[in-house]
């Protein structure tokens, strides 16, 4: 398994497609983060301090490009693969499809959480420089994991359908649509079936962070998540390379 | 090493590529594997690798690849010339493919000497030709130094010197016992290169045997004579070798199969006749080639209609 994952580690970083997205996504969250600090006023509309918590995590989950960006990432471990045919070189070498998978998976999960914690700590070198450090809001244990969990959900959405569909442009836009989809249906249907959202996996997610129904909500978003992975893996062990 | 395929056997829809294929490549020669377009060397060469996947099963010393503990050291594949990223550096694709292989690192600097990639190694591969693709793909193969060499078309794209230099290497690396097999459709280049010839059409095998027997057991070995008598020498060898084994080369010779110059000699000989040619004429790999798989083509062009 080291063999599979230094050679995963090797592909990620030889490739400048790495390097420059993982640079937009945290550049994205910096610029967002400098406009949480702009953007909060109180109810007269006079601009106010947004605790520092909230402006970081905000520079991640309410930031649509580092959306896209996270899911260039986590599309980049199969979708450059298919696209070029260098998934063959892969096979060969390494004929045990789980561990490709594995190998896959891990290294995914890994960049998108060095990212997003690199993201998080440009954005709080920001404010420290900008003398907008504000205590209150969430803890910072609520504001990691969310980030976390919200930038593993894009990565491994993107990773996911990637190896379903083998399409790379399909694997990066497809969180994205998923998300519209998702806000669409529930603005068209949602007040017809009020059960809607508790079963999409996006609104879950939202459900889950916010404290609503945590149980359900997480078992919600786990099944949607497995589903596509497992999907993913069992093509990839069935279908020719 | 040897490598075992038994049974393969991969459908497309209703299309039969590979039908219950087997054969035997062995150390310590060149393997040519040859058919037509389409005969489905191609999905062959990919289920032996377990990249497509069908019925039978591969053995490489007795054991499914998978098997193996570095896959790398027992087959080095090189199935496409455009197997690359086309922003990954020459140099780093193979130091990737080192890491799967756990190749030293100066390895990737001998195999880029010994494939003329110098110049180009720190360049990104989009730009590059198809012969230069197909060097990059034989450094990929041959990397780790694998026991067996699997190569699809290798030469297609090389200029004359690289495909000589080629046909050197593959037989140097055959005589250090190790496995080689090539898929080609460059018939001359295999009649010097291979040693042994597994032949398909239609995804079914037609001959898998040493290339000389192959090329022995063709009809178009025969015997070529040339007389000034030629009717009488038609009608004598006809006589003593059977009606079918003449047939007629204008404007005065004939060829006479299933005989050696020696027997021709003799009967014309034992008949006073003169001769002013008589040639043994053998086969080359190209008609043997064509003869065995003339009836199993789908895609045959120039057809009359």
């Amino acid at each position: 398994m080291m063999d599979l994952l230094t050679f995963e580690w090797r592909r990620a970083r030889s490739i400048r497609t790495t390097w420059i997205t993982s640079f937009f996504v945290i550049a994205s969250a910096v610029g967002f983060a400098y406009l949480g600090t702009l953007a909060f006023t109180d109810v007269a509309d006079v601009p106010v301090a947004a605790p520092t918590t909230t402006i970081l995590s905000d520079s991640i989950i309410g930031n649509p490009i580092a959306i896209v960006l996270l899911a260039s990432l986590g599309a980049m471990a199969f979708g450059h693969e298919y696209r070029y045919g260098t998934i063959r070189l892969t096979l060969t070498a390494f004929p045990r499809r789980a561990g490709v998978f594995f190998a896959k998976f891990t290294m995914t999960v890994v960049i998108a959480l060095v990212v997003t914690a690199s993201s998080v700590a440009a954005g709080y070198g920001l404010l420290l420089l900008t003398g907008n450090l504000t205590p209150g809001g969430q803890s910072w244990m609520t504001m990691a994991w969310q980030t976390a969990t919200f930038a593993l959900t894009f990565a491994l959405l993107a990773f996911g359908i990637t190896v379903l569909t083998r399409n790379h442009p399909l694997g990066i836009v497809g969180p994205l649509l998923l998300s519209i989809l998702e806000s669409a249906l529930i603005g068209l249907l949602g007040s017809r079936f009020e059960w809607l959202p508790d079963v999409l996996p996006l609104s879950a997610l939202q459900s889950w962070f916010i404290g609503e129904d945590v149980a359900r909500s997480m078992g919600v978003w786990g099944a949607w998540m497995l589903v596509v992975l497992a999907s993913g893996f069992v093509l990839l062990k069935r279908r020719d390379a | 090493m040897i490598v075992t395929a038994s049974n393969l056997h991969k459908t497309y829809g209703r299309t039969v590529a590979v039908d219950d294929l087997s054969f035997q490549v062995r150390p310590g020669q060149v393997t040519g594997f040859l058919g037509p377009n389409g005969s489905g060397k191609s999905t062959t060469l990919r289920l032996m690798l377990g990249l497509d996947k069908g019925r039978g099963v591969t053995l490489w010393d007795g054991k499914p690849l998978a098997l193996h503990a570095h896959a790398p050291k027992v087959v080095g594949a090189h199935l496409d010339a455009k197997f690359f990223h086309p922003s990954r550096t020459a140099r780093s694709h193979l130091r990737m493919l080192a890491a799967a292989s756990r190749t030293r690192k100066k390895r990737v600097d001998e195999v880029i000497a010994l494939m003329g990639l110098e110049s180009v190694a720190n360049k990104r591969p989009k730009g590059f030709s198809l012969g230069m693709g197909q060097r990059l793909g034989l450094a990929t193969a041959i990397l780790a130094e694998p026991d067996v060499l699997l190569l699809d078309e290798p030469a297609n794209g090389l200029d004359p010197q690289s495909i000589h230099w080629l046909r050197d290497y593959l037989k140097y690396y055959a005589s250090q016992g190790r496995t080689v097999l090539v898929s080609s459709h460059l018939l001359s280049e295999m009649e010097i290169m291979a040693d042994h010839v597994v032949v398909i059409a239609k995804g079914r095998l037609l001959a898998d045997e040493s290339l000389v027997d192959l090329v022995n057991r063709s009809t178009t070995n025969d015997v070529l004579v040339r007389s000034a008598r030629l009717e009488e020498l038609t009608a004598a060898v006809r006589g003593e070798l059977g009606h079918d084994a003449v047939s007629e080369v204008p404007p005065d010779g004939i060829a006479v199969s299933g005989a050696t110059t020696d027997q021709v000699g003799d009967i014309a000989f034992r008949h006073g006749l003169p001769l002013s040619e008589l040639t043994k004429r053998t086969a080359s790999l190209e008609q043997a080639f064509l003869e065995l798989t003339d009836s199993g083509q789908d895609f045959r062009i120039g057809g009359t209609g």
